[in-house]
């Protein structure tokens, strides 16, 4: 690795990806393109609801001064509006509140949180299109992977954490072009973002993760802005002696050519290394789950008669995630063995089985009971696969009956998510907030983003609506407990329905 | 040749059912041709509500349909009164002041249960019970309205999504943005394809039979004019804008005879915010039925119905083509804060016009005369009673005001409880009641009073079974059951 590769032309690293997020080649944007980004968008948007209520965010809106800035962008899954730049912050740190979110394996970490609260907020703000979105988009994931490329891992082993650090520069970029910046602007709003990138994992674990997402989303939006509105910075903040490459990666431990070399050639959205996350639980659960979930639904298994279940995943997965006897929600998150029997009982696993006694649900309970989980005898410790796993089911007659999987570490590449399955997720996200029956129209503009003539369109149905009766919570503080109201029918108990088709 | 078995012209429920059950009945080539492109397929449907009316005897028939509903719902089956054919029938020659089709609203109510478990069996369209719309809690029960206890999950769009599923796992073709323009006959007369409209330009497409599933002509401004008057023509969109009337036209072009009340629509009091079509996402979330605890003033400042002389269903019908005939087709509804908890929650979709006097309401509202507005409002105060006096939100209370030229005669509490709440509303058209004359398969009938051979229809396009109104809920069923009648007619036809 040499210190000095980017200094092949005379533009600065920053410029050059300018020019390259200005001259961004739109044909590259294939139909499979459109789909992958419209998927993730989906998802991203999709976990947001389904973290606005938890305590990150909810303990972010009641600090003072927060989100109180006057505007018109939806904070999502409430009734409150506000600005680009609050809304960013707050729906970026609901993004990965759950860690939920998409994920990629060259960025270390998620590359669609960073992105999509700000393009939101933006598009929402000025009217814009989901094609702008989607390209806006694509625009932002080319950026902060192509950065990462340059400083992993030695970035994300140093104690960085690059979703917050490097997903600045995707929002930087990502913002800036939706706004269309000149050249020289989005070299800017990058430099600018240099010196706002951070994010330490010593705070894994706390609600500061999330709060970083968030803040950096927040972050890049605003060097976007800032950068339009004239401010300056250097150019060279990248490889500057004291710029962003050597003060959070050091002399010889990045290599910026690595930007360049490929730059949209595959476009880094038709990565295979990047993955949605299906179950609401410990990654290393999830290829059992994925076979427990085939068996259920390709063999017609009566679980009275099953005598046991063998659950065997990749030995790597294994020793955070056996627990036979989950005492809390959390714990339960990390039982392979819940996940599993969760899986066959009930042909899905949601949210709220990860939510008060759920884990001691007594069907699943029996069905644990039977379950039993070692490391895979075939899955080798030094195979590149490392996300592997077998299920074997034996009948009480004998019968056996196995799927197995050599590698699944998110859904994509050649394993996506089906829209089937996208909507699953969606749906039981998006209800923690939103009214159920808003839950499907939501949907099903979404499938159509790149169609949407204004993303206004999508965030009136992210709005919790209510009636005037209702508005009585402080503008500061928002009302963030799941709401049953519009679902039932309320106090409205006239006799004849007051509904018609 | 490259010639299908069946074409059907049309995307939504009836359509859908209809290629689907040609399927089922041995039609190897089934091509359905959706006018509108991918993002707004579907018809009607998807702004639908979704429920089903169906007959029958016991209520534990309907137990298959929703499952694990007992344990959702305790009692769940004491709440459901019986609605045998009797009942629906019943209901139909009601609304329809005794003027539905003889015959076809036979074959609708007799099939009307067996299309239900059809679509959800066959077409595997997953169902559940419609809470949200019609049940009402009554002490520890749900008390669930008669024959409207099941609806499609996830109402319309889910519906529509579960058909477009079912059409893809029996392999059934669907092009979208295939706008058919006319049908082509053969020498004998009999329909022999279709001619479409595309992004490629202009072609004729062969087929055995052809099924018109594609609806009214609710979003033609000009056959809404031409046919049910200036007023309506004025009417916003409920639904979708691609319902122009294409296939009627297409039919009479070849001597399908009109059927049915063509001076007829279904048409509620919506939201005047709307645009001229109702935006896709927002479903059916413009409907504004709640006057009944209100107060409705036109722009001159005056009332114009009782607002409570019956319960929504009864009335909602025919309140949106009353708001269309008052001057610039737009009316408020005016509520206090002792009532606005009751509004559905549609009326979130919204924001209201609040004030904290009736002076500063009437003030802020786009009405000609304010000073007659205030008077009238006061002269409904005087006359008016307040909530303790018996209002019952539950039932018809008998509330009415004393000494008004016109009364409202329920729900008539007096707007005295700051602060003050306006809502626009304007009539919006859901599906007009015209359409053409078919025999009990489906098979459409000449003017010369004769069927013309090849030529199916089904859905919004039969004529005759809808005047002046229509029971809630029976607008798919009629869909499917005409639909799926009109796909075995024509796979048998091809066969």
């Amino acid at each position: 690795m040499s210190t000095n590769s980017a200094t092949s032309t005379d533009q600065y690293v920053l410029e050059r990806i300018a020019s390259l997020v200005h001259s961004f080649d739109l044909s590259k944007i294939t139909p499979e393109a459109i789909n992958l980004a419209r998927t993730a968008i989906i998802d991203t948007i999709g976990v947001t609801l389904a973290g606005v209520v938890e305590p990150c965010s909810t303990n972010l809106l009641r600090t003072p001064g927060v989100a109180t800035a006057p505007g018109t962008c939806t904070i999502f899954g409430t009734n409150q509006k506000t600005s680009a730049l609050d809304a960013t912050f707050i729906n970026g740190t609901a993004s990965h509140a759950l860690d939920y979110d998409d994920f990629s394996q060259p960025m270390g970490g998620h590359q669609s949180a960073p992105l999509v609260a700000p393009l939101m907020a933006l598009a929402e703000e000025r009217g814009l299109s989901g094609k702008k979105l989607i390209e806006a988009y694509i625009v932002g994931i080319e950026t902060e992977i192509r950065i990462a490329r340059a400083v992993n891992f030695y970035h994300y082993d140093k104690g960085w954490h690059p979703t917050a650090t490097l997903g600045v520069f995707g929002a930087a970029a990502a913002a800036g072009f939706m706004l269309e910046l000149n050249e020289k602007q989005l070299a800017i709003a990058m430099a600018i973002a240099a010196s706002f990138a951070s994010g330490i994992k010593a705070n894994f674990g706390t609600m500061v993760k999330p709060l970083h997402v968030g803040q950096s989303a927040r972050n890049g939006l605003l060097a976007a802005l800032m950068a339009q509105a004239g401010y300056d910075a250097n150019p060279a903040a990248m490889e500057h002696k004291q710029g962003f490459f050597n003060a959070f990666n050091g002399p010889g431990n990045f290599d910026a050519s690595l930007i360049f070399a490929d730059w949209a050639n595959p476009l880094e959205i038709l990565s295979p290394s990047m993955g949605l996350k299906q179950f609401p639980c410990c990654g290393s659960t999830h290829p059992a789950i994925a076979m427990a979930l085939k068996l259920r639904q390709e063999e017609s298994i009566d679980l009275e008669t099953i005598a046991s279940i063998d659950i065997l995943p990749h030995r790597r997965r294994l020793p955070h995630t056996n627990n036979p006897d989950p005492q809390t929600p959390l714990a339960a998150k990390f039982s392979v063995q819940y996940a599993v029997a969760r899986a066959l009982v009930q042909g899905a696993v949601r949210l709220d089985d990860f939510e008060g006694e759920a884990h001691f649900d007594a069907k699943v309970r029996e069905v644990m009971a039977k379950t039993k989980a070692q490391p895979h005898p075939d899955m080798p410790d030094d195979s590149p696969d490392q996300f592997g796993a077998e299920v074997i089911i034996t009948m009480k007659d004998g019968k056996k009956m196995a799927r197995r999987i050599n590698s699944l570490v998110g859904r994509g590449g050649d394993y996506p998510l089906t829209s089937e399955e996208l909507w699953e997720k969606f749906y039981d996200c998006a209800k923690r907030v939103l009214p159920k029956q808003d839950v499907p129209p939501l949907f099903e503009r979404l499938e159509s983003l790149e169609k949407v003539e204004n993303i206004q369109q999508i965030t009136r149905l992210l709005v919790k609506r209510t009636l005037p009766g209702a508005q009585q919570t402080p503008q500061y503080k928002i009302d963030t407990s799941v709401d049953e109201e519009r679902a039932a029918p309320g106090n409205n108990t006239q006799t004849e329905t007051s509904w018609v088709p | 040749m490259n010639e299908y078995d069946v074409i059907v012209v049309g995307a939504g429920n009836a359509a859908l059912a209809s290629a689907v059950s040609a399927k089922e009945n041995g039609a190897a080539r089934v091509l359905v041709l959706e006018k509108a492109p991918k993002e707004m397929r579907g018809g009607n449907t998807h702004w639908s509500g979704g429920v089903l009316r169906f007959a029958f005897d016991d209520p534990h028939e309907i137990g298959p349909l929703l499952p694990g509903v007992e344990k959702e719902y305790e009692d769940f089956y004491s709440g459901i009164q019986p609605y045998t054919r009797d009942d629906f029938h019943g209901d139909l020659m009601r609304v329809t002041s005794g003027q539905t089709d003889p015959v076809l609203s036979h074959v609708l109510v007799d099939n009307s249960k067996d299309t239900v478990f059809w679509m959800n069996n066959f077409g595997k369209i997953p169902m559940e019970p419609a809470i949200t719309l019609t049940g009402v809690r009554k002490g520890n029960k749900i008390v669930w309205a008669r024959g409207l206890v099941v609806r499609a999950e996830h109402e319309g769009v889910g519906l529509s999504k579960h058909w477009f599923m079912a059409c893809e796992r029996l392999g059934i073709e669907v092009r979208y943005g295939s706008s058919a323009t006319a049908l082509l006959q053969n020498e004998q007369g009999h329909v022999c394809g279709v001619k479409v409209r595309d992004d490629n330009g202009i072609s004729e497409i062969a087929a055995k039979a052809v099924i018109l599933g594609c609806g009214g002509f609710e979003a033609n401004v000009q056959m809404r004019t031409q046919h049910i008057g200036p007023l309506v023509g004025a009417a916003k969109v409920r639904g979708t804008p691609h319902n122009q009337g294409d296939g009627l036209r297409m039919a009479m072009a070849i001597g399908a005879m009109p059927w049915g009340q063509w001076s007829g629509c279904h048409a509620t009091p919506i939201s005047a915010d709307w645009g001229n079509f109702a935006p896709r996402e927002m479903t059916d979330r413009s409907n504004r039925l709640s006057y009944l605890y209100g107060v409705m003033i036109n722009r001159m400042g005056k009332r114009f119905v009782d607002e409570g002389a019956d319960g929504a269903m009864f009335t909602y019908a025919k309140y949106g083509r009353a708001i269309l005939a008052e001057p610039g087709a737009k009316a408020y509804q005016l509520f206090d804060s002792q009532v606005v908890h009751l509004l559905e929650p549609r009326y979130a979709t919204s924001d209201p016009i609040t004030a904290d006097t009736l002076e500063g309401l009437i003030e802020q509202l786009d009405i000609d005369d304010k000073k007659t507005a205030l008077k009238t409002v006061n002269e409904y105060n005087a006359a008016a009673k307040h909530a303790d006096q018996g209002f019952d939100p539950s039932q018809k209370d008998g509330l009415s005001t004393a000494g008004l030229a016109l009364e409202k005669t329920n729900w008539a509490t007096k707007l005295e409880k700051a602060p003050f709440y306006a809502y626009s509303a304007t009539g919006g058209i859901t599906f007009t009641f015209g359409g053409l004359r078919v025999d009990e398969s489906t098979q459409v009938i000449g003017t010369d009073w004769r069927p013309i051979p090849g030529l199916f229809a089904c859905g919004e396009m039969i004529g005759g079974l809808f005047y002046d109104n229509y029971p809630a809920g029976t607008g798919l069923v009629s869909g499917a059951t005409f639909g799926r009648i009109a796909g075995r007619s024509a796979a048998n036809l091809a066969k």
